[in-house]
Parts: structure tokens; sequence; C-alpha cells
């Protein structure tokens, strides 16, 4: 019998730390090899991290709740699974890898205490003895701060060794600080506020003051951190114009009644949703600079030749889009039936993360939530995204009569650095086109 | 003692009124805290009464009458005097005038004064005591800053002769002979003065070198100084025992094991500084010394006693006014509830010998354990116009820099005003300036501190006004 340390697993490209939404296993089980430990929710999706060996679970080093970062130690089992070789292995995460950074850590947590306890004690330098005679052989580097700079951090309770410097030689400027700050805030919006400082001066008592305030304190799941990030990403760095139109889609309502019966019978579920995916190919495919990404760096414009189109989702647990791979190439029964398996997975919190990457161009349906226009913000980096509103009934003015209508609301936003207007236009007419004539989509298979 | 104690209640109670406790008692008050200082003897303590400041006095006043005597530039010749007794009535003003000024500072920051002895009697009560009276306070906070004091040999002790550096700053003459047992910084200071003003003088030290602190290439420039104006240097050398009798001073020393002796007016007794934390009731508060009788703080100053602080001389690191300035600042801020916190990346430090030496940071070998790579540059005084037109050729500048990075990490000055060049240097550390940095800024042509930007040039390989080895 051997103890098997298992290191937190990276759970996919860039994706470093993830939250421990829930331990399927406790300490004391057996498990065999494969099977799920816990559920751990990342930047869009809940995923289950599956045993790597068989044995008995000796130790959980996470609490639910707890973000755990790749590498560090996660669950410690007792097997004959590994050899000693194994277990040596273990100690090369990045935390144990020199004797000097765990104790830096235990420092850390020894500060982080004392600033929840009664004692004054921002963070934010070297400890005592180190300052006082420093013993050099035992000092490492110091960070690169400017005095002015560690006294902002120290005043906002960061230990300046913490804060990522973006200065020349990683030095910190006044910027990262605030950045970190910033970080802080969203990480853990309660701890970076309680300041307990101890016969506190005037300037302290109203800090305590307005703690007190009455709201409601609420942390940012990390799905909701995803969300603004990529919503702050490209609303700054796509300057964005939606064109909004109406289409009369009267056929098209009847067409799908006639077919819901078909499709009861297929046991799939119909909505309008697989017609606008078949007529935003169809534009796209007639106007390729819509499915498309812009390649700042190397100033090019990359014209995309597969249309997987992101269907935006919403869910408890805040906005996710699911991708229709290959959408271009899927009859329209198949379009309905991913489009339900997907979203019922993205609400479940079970969809995984390759199934919400790689869209072309996207969709936003505000209409199932009675909207009609809007100006949706693109799915960076796609040039496009197609805005779906509600479809009321009117009256409508057709050939000389009026006639009873069905209208769809339409908003196409797009990347103005790649598309200018009348392209857009063009590219919302096609699709009107197709939406309003649905015998043409047989034509666009 | 009084019958019926009084106590009184303060916010703010710093004991000692040197560069620590009078800088922090002003701070203090800046930050609207109801300050109290206690002193002892008298306000600035040592530094501005004892030692910083009459000591520079003294020197500058050495080397004006050497200067004059000796001729500083061909061509000129004086006839110089010296009235010793008018020069120490001189210095004395100096002090006068700075500790007034401190008076003055501590009065319009509405700082309470008052002079006695302090111990503690709690956590948060000090008693003080005059020769006629005792009074008790109540505080709120506190900050000790009640420096140090010469450490006095078992073998030596202090007498009529046998004197520590405060009396042999107030001497009413100039000993004809002067035997100094420590080459530190202040026995050499004070030996290299008395030997402009005519004294022989004979410097006894423990280890293999004097100023056994700085580099080999430093200390070597001043012991060719020392021996320019015949002061007479033994190192590895024990004192012994010392005999005074009527009109002088038998001083008895070891060096391999030989016994040696060496007859003077004076002895001058400076091995080193004690903190004064022993008699100051540090146990009623709660508070325990460390080893070497210094008061364990954390990065704020603050004592294992949450409302008490401590800085300068009583808590470990260089025994600087500087330094316990400094930490004085941060502890009054802590205080009054700001996040203040002793976080330097460096403390000059200087000694006022001839030729000055100051240095700043890591040296080359300590610098060697820090970074994989070091960078260092040198650069001689005597390719410095400002220097040799001077008349002061003698001395050179070095930067220590990290290799990869070229952010400066270290500096030696050795030289004329080396005491004021350091103050660049310094300010360079802190702001993380690299070579480059400091070789890109003009400097003032012709100065001293054109040096600076030669050295930084030098390390990087294109100085202009040296050639390459």
């Amino acid at each position: 019998m051997g103890v098997f340390q298992f290191a937190f697993p990276e759970l996919g490209e860039g994706i470093h730390e993830g939250k421990v939404a829930k331990w399927i296993v406790h300490e004391g089980d057996y498990v065999r090899e494969d099977e799920p430990l816990a559920e751990v929710e990342n930047d869009k999706a809940v995923v289950e991290i599956p045993s790597p060996v068989e044995g008995k679970v000796v130790q959980l080093f996470f609490s639910e709740g707890a973000v755990a970062s790749v590498g560090e130690p996660f669950v410690s089992f007792e097997t004959d699974a590994v050899t000693s070789d194994a277990n040596e292995e273990v100690p090369k995460t990045p935390l144990e890898d020199a004797g000097f950074a765990t104790t830096v850590h235990e420092v850390k947590q020894a500060e982080a205490i004392e600033v929840s306890g009664t004692r004054t004690s921002p963070a934010g330098h070297t400890n005592q003895s180190a300052v006082a005679t420093p013993d050099i052989a035992a000092t490492p580097e110091r960070v690169l701060a400017i005095p002015s700079v560690r006294r902002l951090a120290r005043e906002n309770g960061i230990a300046i060794e913490e804060v990522k410097g973006t200065g020349e030689h990683g030095k910190i400027t006044r910027e990262d600080v605030f950045a970190h700050l910033a970080n802080q805030d969203r990480d853990n919006p309660a701890i970076s506020k309680s300041e307990n400082v101890e016969l506190p001066a005037k300037e302290a008592v109203t800090k305590l003051v307005f703690d007190t305030a009455q709201e409601e304190i609420v942390p940012l799941s990390s799905i909701r951190r995803s969300i603004m990030q990529a919503m702050v990403k490209s609303k700054f760095s796509a300057p964005h114009v939606t064109m909004m139109d109406e289409v009369d889609v009267t056929e098209l309502v009847s067409f799908r009644n006639e077919m819901k019966q078909v499709a009861a019978a297929r046991d799939v579920k119909l909505t309008f949703l697989p017609f606008i995916v078949k007529a935003l190919i169809a534009a796209l495919k007639k106007y390729p600079y819509l499915n498309a990404e812009l390649d700042e760096e190397n100033g090019q414009i990359k014209l995309k030749k597969e249309y997987h189109i992101g269907i935006a989702t919403d869910t408890d647990r805040g906005l996710l889009v699911p991708v229709l791979h290959h959408a271009n190439h899927m009859s329209m029964w198949e379009l309905a039936e991913q489009i339900t398996a997907l979203s019922a997975k993205a609400r479940t919190g079970k969809i995984k993360l390759e199934e919400m990457r790689g869209s072309t161009a996207s969709i936003s349906n505000i209409g199932s939530a009675k909207g009609l226009f809007f100006p949706p913000i693109l799915n960076y980096p796609e040039v496009a995204i197609l805005g779906v509103g509600r479809i009321r009934e009117t009256l409508l003015r057709k050939d000389g009569e009026i006639v009873d209508a069905h209208m769809m609301a339409l908003s196409l936003s797009f990347d103005h650095r790649v598309v200018d207007g009348a392209m857009a236009q063009l590219a919302l007419n096609e699709i009107k086109a197709v939406l309003a004539e649905p015998k043409r989509m047989l034509m666009e298979v | 003692m009084v019958v019926g104690e009084l106590t009184e209640e303060v916010q703010m109670v710093v004991i000692g009124g040197g560069p620590g406790g009078y800088v922090a008692a002003i701070r203090a008050a800046q930050l609207g805290l109801q300050v109290m200082l206690i002193e002892i003897e008298d306000i600035g303590g040592v530094c501005l009464n004892r030692g910083c400041i009459p000591s520079k006095a003294l020197i500058t006043a050495a080397e004006d009458y050497a200067k004059g005597k000796n001729g500083n530039v061909p061509g000129i010749d004086h006839v110089v005097t010296l009235d010793f007794r008018k020069v120490q009535e001189w210095k004395d003003s100096v002090v006068t005038k700075m500790t007034q000024g401190v008076d003055m500072l501590l009065k319009g920051n509405k700082v309470r004064v008052v002079k006695g002895e302090a111990f503690f009697v709690g956590p948060q009560e000090v008693r003080v005591m005059t020769d006629t009276e005792a009074h008790n306070y109540h505080f709120t906070h506190c900050i000790i800053a009640t420096g140090s004091r010469p450490v006095e040999l078992a073998s030596l002790p202090f007498g009529k002769r046998v004197l520590t550096s405060t009396e042999v700053l107030a001497l009413g003459e100039v000993p004809k002979r002067l035997a100094i047992v420590g080459g530190g910084y202040i026995g050499i200071e004070l030996g290299q003065a008395y030997a402009k003003f005519g004294a022989k003088v004979t410097i006894l030290e423990g280890t293999p070198s004097i100023l056994p602190a700085f580099d080999p290439s430093i200390t070597r420039l001043i012991g060719r100084s020392l021996k320019e104006w015949q002061v007479e240097v033994v190192t590895g050398a024990l004192a012994k025992s010392a005999v005074e009798s009527a009109d002088e001073v038998r001083l008895t020393y070891e060096v391999n094991g030989e016994e040696h002796a060496v007859s003077a007016d004076y002895v001058l007794v400076t091995i080193g500084r004690r903190p004064n934390t022993d008699e100051l009731g540090l146990d009623a508060a709660g508070i325990t010394l460390d080893g070497k009788g210094l008061i364990p703080v954390d990065h704020q100053g603050r004592t294992s006693v949450a409302n008490i602080f401590a800085i300068g001389d009583i808590v470990a690191g260089p025994a600087l006014a500087h330094k316990a300035s400094y930490e004085g600042k941060v502890a009054a801020e802590a205080a009054a509830g700001m996040h203040s916190a002793v976080d330097y990346a460096c403390i000059p430090a200087v000694v006022f010998a001839d030729p000055e030496v100051a240095v700043v940071g890591l040296n080359e070998d300590e610098a060697g354990k820090v970074y994989e790579k070091v960078k260092t540059g040198r650069f001689a005084y005597g390719a410095n116009g400002r220097a040799v037109s001077m008349n002061a050729a003698n001395g050179f500048v070095k930067l220590i820099a990290d290799e990869e990075s070229g952010v400066l990490v270290g500096a030696q000055v050795v030289g004329a005003e080396a005491s004021n060049l350091i103050a660049e240097l310094a300010l360079a550390i802190e702001m993380n300036a690299t070579l480059e940095d400091m070789a890109l800024t003009i400097h003032a042509h012709p100065t001293l501190p054109e040096m600076v930007m030669e050295t930084a040039e030098a390390a990087l390989g294109t100085p202009i006004h040296m050639l390459k080895k």
C-alpha cells in the first residue's frame, strides 16, 4: 500500500483553476479508477473529476466552495496501484518545488489570519526579521515596486508579492495594484472589505459604518465572472453596430405548424430556431465576412469555411453558449434535436467545454422571453450575432391589401472593423428572404 | 514616591526624545493624536546632543584646521591658530540651535514634553519620575524610543580618563595622546578628527580590520588616510586593562598573545552600543526581550502588546538615526490606524571619515547570493573634473546591479562628499532604477554626482572618461 497524492488536474486548455462544487466521495471511501471524485465548476461548466487510481480516499484537500489551482494537492489515496516511483513524482507540484516556496505560503497564511483578527495587519512586507536584519543568503529577490506603490498596496491590504507586475522586469505599477484589487474584490468581496482596525482613527470608523449598510453581498460565480470578462472584452474590442429589421414569417409559421405533428411523431421538439439557423447559414455563405475572425496581430481576416453556430442559452447559473458544430451539414431535424439536447445539457450544468467552443457566429433569442429588438453583444471574436425577437401578429399592407401577418423582429450586430453597414444589411436581407419563403431552405441544404 | 497618586489620561506616550522619538511624536500629532513625549535628559537624544550633530561639527572644525595648517591648495599660505575652547563653544551652539529647533517643532505640533524617567507599571500605564516627584500616565498607545548607550568593557570601566564618546566630544582641550578601543565608525571618525587637531592617536581594533562591516576596498583607502595622519592602527588587539594615574592612563592590550601597552591622556572605549531596555519595567507591560536585549516587533514596530510600539536602536537592525526616524513615522502612523509598514529596500550608512564612506543596499558578495548574476561598475574620483578641482581626487564610486534586469541593488562611495552622493543612489534603488536610467540621466557638469552617471556607464561597458581594461 502506498499513498498517492493526486494533484488538481488541468481541466482544459488555459483553465488553471476550478471551484470544488461538490465532493462525490468522502474521506475513507473506496473508489475505483475513473469513478468521479468531485464536481468542479470552472469558467463555463461543471465537470466531474475522475479518480486516477483505485484505492481508499485518505484526504480531501479542499472544502466545497474552495477554488483549487492546477498542481495543488487535491486528493490523497491509499492504493496498491502506485509504485514508489509514482510517489516520488507527487511532490513535484509547483508549490512544493522548493522548501522556500512552502515557507512563503505559510507566512502568507499567517498574515491572512491576522488580517481577519483584531490586530491591524496590512500585508505586503517581508517578515520582521528579514527587514530588520537581512539574512542575505535566505532573502529572495525583492519584488520591484517603488515606495509609493508599496504603500498603496499596504493601504489596500494587499501583499505586494502577490501582485502581478506588468512593468519592465515585472515591476509593479500603481495600475497593477488597482487591477489586483479589482480581482480580489471579485474573488471575495466579504474578506477584502473587512478591516478590523483596533483603536481606529476617524477614517477607519467611517469605513466600518459604511460596511454595515444594508446590502446583500453576492460573490460572483465563476460563470458570472467569465461572462463579465467576455462581455467587457467584446464590447470594448469590437465596435458594434446593430441593424434592425422585421420580416413577414406568415408562411414559416404555417409551415412549422404543419411540421409540428411530424415532429411529434419523431419525438422532436420543433421550434423556430432550426429555421433561423438555416437562414443565418444561408446569409453567412453568401457574405463570408460575417463568418470570420479578425486577426489584428497579423493584420488579416480569417474567413471560416465551416459554420459552427452558437446558441445563447439562458441558464440558472448565467448565460451559456452551446455550439452546433458543422451546422451547415445538419438537416432540419438534426438541428432541432441538437438544439434541444445541448440546451438541456447547458441548463443542468453537464455541458462539456468542447461543446461550448469554436463557434463562428451566434444566435441570441430573446423572443421566447417576449422581447423584440435589441443590440446583441458579439460572441467575441465572432463578427456577427443574430438577435431574434418575438413573432407578433399584425395587419400588413401587402400588394394593396390589408392582410393578417406574422412579423418576426431581427437584430443583426456586426463588428464594424470587418464589415460595413451595407453588407450587413444585405446579409440581413438574405436572412429575411429565406425566413419569408421557407421553400428556399430546400435550396440551401 | 508620593502619596496619593494621580493618573492622567494620554492618547499617545512616546518615551525618548531622540531622532526616533521626536519624529514619532510629531507624526502622531500631525495625525490628530494627543501626544506626550517623555525625555530623561535632552530633547534630540544622543544624535543631537552627544552624537551625530556635535561630532560632525568637530569633524568639520578639524578638517578646516588641518586644511588651513597644511594648505589645501598650493600657493596659499596660512598662519593658523587653534583655540579649542572656542571650537567647542561653536559646536555647542550648533547643538543648541538644533535642539531648540526640535523644541519649537514639538511645541508647534502641540506635543507635550515631560522631563523624567519613565517606566511601565502596566500595559497601558507609565510612571514618570523626576528628582522630586512621580506621576502616572494612562495611555492608549505608546512608542518606546529609548535608544542605546555605549557598551562598557568589564576590563576597562569608564572613569576619569577612560571615556565614552560623549566625554570625548566635550573635551576642553585637544589631548596630546588619545587611545581608542574599537575601530568602528565612531572610533575612526573621532580618532581622525583629534589627529587633525594634533593628537597622537592610537586605534585598537579586535578584528583583523578596521570598519569590519565594510568591504576591504573601502577599508584600504581609510587605512591609508589614517597612516597619513599618523594614526597608529593595531588590529587583532585585545584590550586588557587601563590604569589611570594623575595625568595619564596606561592601556594594556594583547596581540597574538603578546602583551603591549600604550600611554595616553585619555582612552575612548567605543566597541558598540547596547539598547536602553533594561530599566523600563517592560515586564510590567508584558513585553519580553530577545537574547540581545532588543524588543521583538512586527513590520509596523508593534510589540507583542498591541498598543505598544518600539523603534530605533532598541529593535533589530542597524543603530542609525535615520532608521529610527523612519520607524518612528511608521509606528506613529500605525497607531493612528494607517496601514504603514517598515518596508524599505535599503538604508544608507555613512562614515564621516576622511575620505568619507557611504554605502547603501547590497555589496557585491551579498548581491551575488541573491541574484544569479551581478554587474558592477567602478569609477575613480581622479577622473572627475570637480573632484580634481576640489583637490579631492582620492576615492571611488561603485555600483552593483542585477545583471539580468540592470536594476541597481547596491552602491558604495568613498571620497569627498560621499555622504551626500549616497542620497541619489538610495533613491535610485527605491525607484528600481536601472544602470541605463542612471547613465541616461543628465548630471550637471562639473560636479561630483557626474561620477554616478559615469559609473553606470562603466558598468554598461561604455564609460567616457575612463579607458576600458
